[in-house]
């Protein structure tokens, strides 16, 4: 269902087109388009990448290529832990922390699912001084 | 070149470039068969042809790249000639060949034009041999990492690692010292194994600040090379071109006179026949080729608007061995063109699969929208997530990017996520706007994934209406709401 409305905001009318597709709501208005979901229905409960630095998930749908490391090895920021191809392309993922292998989710020619985990690490304690 | 007929098109390839090449056929009145995998069995491309022959499984390499496949569809079909779009089988040397060996017309160049410009090399030594400039690079047959490290040396870092049969970024890895090289040398390896059946690669001399210019030429039957001005491509993202424009910003009368009369030197040279485009990379008053590409371009709408011709009916009349009666001397007005990806560019451009819900393009004078599919259509992982092109011309360039601004804000594409956000932040940065973008534009300033806005309280107040008052597949229903009111738009 597609509805179109007017929507009154600061005694100005905004055009609104919306649609609810797979329990979120796609709405464009004021020269944008916005995906609303409601709080509790949160799909992702490990949020964007950079968040949990300590597990290396699949950022899309594709192939392992090549696993960099494997369980116990010590990796440094910025190191490359594996590379998956999808849509045509390469796609490197490296560590974004230092830490060690705790647990490999995949292994190479692997097809793996959006937000799998790919690698566990232990990320390493930064001591001050 | 004697006049040959054709009254029916198979088309080997699919989305938006299969509906452009289904239109130009409708109205030239010829019949057109669409080739197609079974994941495209229901698109908006085999809804539109005359007819739909399914070649194969979803993945490309069974089916739109099956030489096989595609001539024995064809030729089960009727059809008189294959068109091979862009991507797949277009720049298929062996695939042009087994067109014609079984009878049928190959809407290109011929096998041996494909061959020449295909393998940089053979493309490289013709460039050289008639005096056109030419990056420094390397090309030779002794593979070993340890050659390829002295001659990255000597070429001078940075240096492209590129796979000998690539084009359009594939294979193509750019590095900076030792230990980028020494990785990028057995990735560009293995890509340009898995895509081209060889792990051959060359290296070139990386430009920093260079600009990628392109020449659209077009050799007609009669052996005439006509050229078409050039197009500005330097906005890409790992190599994939995102905007396009023509014509080039910034470009001097003279050097774009000097650029335009090296490409149809080398056209010459090739008696190439057909659409086709030779890339160049100009730095300063410098400029060198690097590709030639035998084919229709994925950005030949802006020349279509500047030149106002219909290249992909003047492909099929060069089959028929027609000549062209082209005569515009200079570009009118401007064009610009933007590829509308499905894909999450608050996540660092991650493709977003999924069926569309709405999907709507503003009308309006001088946009054109070349997509390859619609309303309840699905982006699966299988293919490219392009949904299309956006196009718009105008009488100057500001104006032009004014347009293009307004028809991304009336841009509605529900369901997946697309790529609309960092276009128009793209069109509004200063060194775009300027016209001073290169290459490394989009790295420089956009290699980071842009910044979520935040929700205001507003916003968050009326999606949350909506939501409650927005159901899924039933039939509207009137909520008496002081909030809202339905209406219903021109469309």
């Amino acid at each position: 269902m597609i509805r179109r409305l007017r929507y009154r905001q600061d005694g100005q009318d905004l055009e609104v087109v919306a649609q609810k597709i797979g329990g979120k709501l796609w709405f464009h208005v004021d020269g944008e388009t916005h995906v609303y979901e409601p709080e509790s229905s949160s799909a992702n409960p490990t949020g964007p990448a950079g968040l949990h630095p300590d597990r290396i998930e699949a950022p899309m749908p594709g192939k392992i290529v090549r696993l960099e490391v494997k369980v116990g090895d010590a990796v440094r920021t910025g190191q490359l832990l594996v590379v998956m191809e999808a849509m045509k392309m390469e796609y490197s993922l490296s560590a974004a922390a230092d830490g060690t292998v705790e647990e490999v989710g995949c292994s190479a020619g692997d097809q793996v699912r959006l937000s799998q985990l790919l690698i566990q690490l232990k990320l390493t304690e930064k001591g001050h001084g | 070149m004697a006049v040959k007929r054709i009254e029916k098109v198979a088309i080997a390839n699919r989305g938006e470039v299969a509906v452009r090449i289904i239109r130009a056929c409708q109205e030239l009145g010829l019949q057109s068969v669409l080739l197609h995998s079974e994941a495209d069995a229901g698109g908006l491309a085999a809804r539109l042809a005359d007819e739909a022959f399914p070649i194969g499984p979803a993945s490309s390499a069974e089916s739109y790249l099956n030489v096989e496949a595609n001539v024995n569809a064809a030729l089960a079909s009727g059809a008189d000639a294959v068109h091979p779009g862009f991507g797949f089988l277009s720049e298929n040397a062996q695939f042009a060949r087994a067109v014609e060996k079984a009878g049928l017309i190959f809407i290109g160049p011929t096998p041996e034009s494909i061959e020449l410009f295909g393998d940089k090399i053979s493309a490289k030594k013709l460039v050289a041999e008639i005096g056109e400039p030419l990056i420094p690079g390397y090309s030779e047959e002794d593979q070993t990492l340890e050659t390829l490290l002295g001659v990255a040396e000597i070429i001078g870092y940075p240096v492209i690692v590129k796979a000998t049969g690539g084009g359009g970024g594939r294979g193509l890895k750019v590095a900076r010292s030792v230990p980028e090289f020494k990785a990028a040398v057995p990735a560009a390896q293995r890509e340009a194994k898995a895509a081209f059946g060889s792990d051959r690669i060359f290296l070139e001399k990386y430009l920093q600040a260079a600009k990628h210019v392109e020449m659209q030429i077009f050799g007609d039957a009669s052996g005439k090379i006509h050229c078409l001005f050039e197009r500005d491509c330097s906005v890409q993202r790992r190599h994939q071109k995102i905007i396009e424009e023509s014509p080039a910003p910034r470009l001097t009368t003279d050097l774009r006179t000097r650029i335009a009369m090296s490409a149809v030197r080398i056209a010459q040279a090739a008696k190439y026949r057909g659409a086709g485009t030779v890339e160049f990379l100009v730095d300063g008053e410098q400029y060198y080729f690097m590709e030639m590409n035998t084919r229709l371009q994925v950005e030949h709408p802006v020349t279509e608007m500047v030149a106002g011709v219909d290249l992909v009916k003047a492909q099929i009349t060069t089959a028929m061995g027609q000549a062209l009666t082209w005569t515009s001397t200079e570009p009118r007005g401007h064009a610009i063109e933007c590829r509308l990806y499905a894909e999450d560019p608050y996540q660092g451009g991650i493709p977003s699969t999924g069926r569309l819900g709405l999907v709507e393009f503003p009308p309006g004078p001088f946009r054109r929208f070349d997509v390859g599919v619609e309303t309840g259509d699905e982006i699966t992982s299988y293919y490219d997530p392009m949904i299309g092109k956006l196009i718009v011309w105008d009488e100057t360039r500001p104006r032009a990017i004014q347009k293009m601004r307004k028809v991304l804000a009336e841009t509605i594409v529900f369901g997946v996520h697309t790529n609309i956000p960092l276009l128009k932040a793209i069109l509004a940065h200063p060194d775009f706007t300027d016209g001073r973008m290169t290459t490394r534009f989009f790295e420089e300033n956009f290699s980071q994934p842009l910044p979520k806005p935040e929700s205001t309280a507003d916003r968050q107040t009326m999606a949350e209406s909506l939501f409650r008052q927005t159901g899924e597949e039933t039939a509207e229903t009137s909520a008496p709401n002081p909030w809202f009111h339905s209406w219903r738009g021109p469309r």
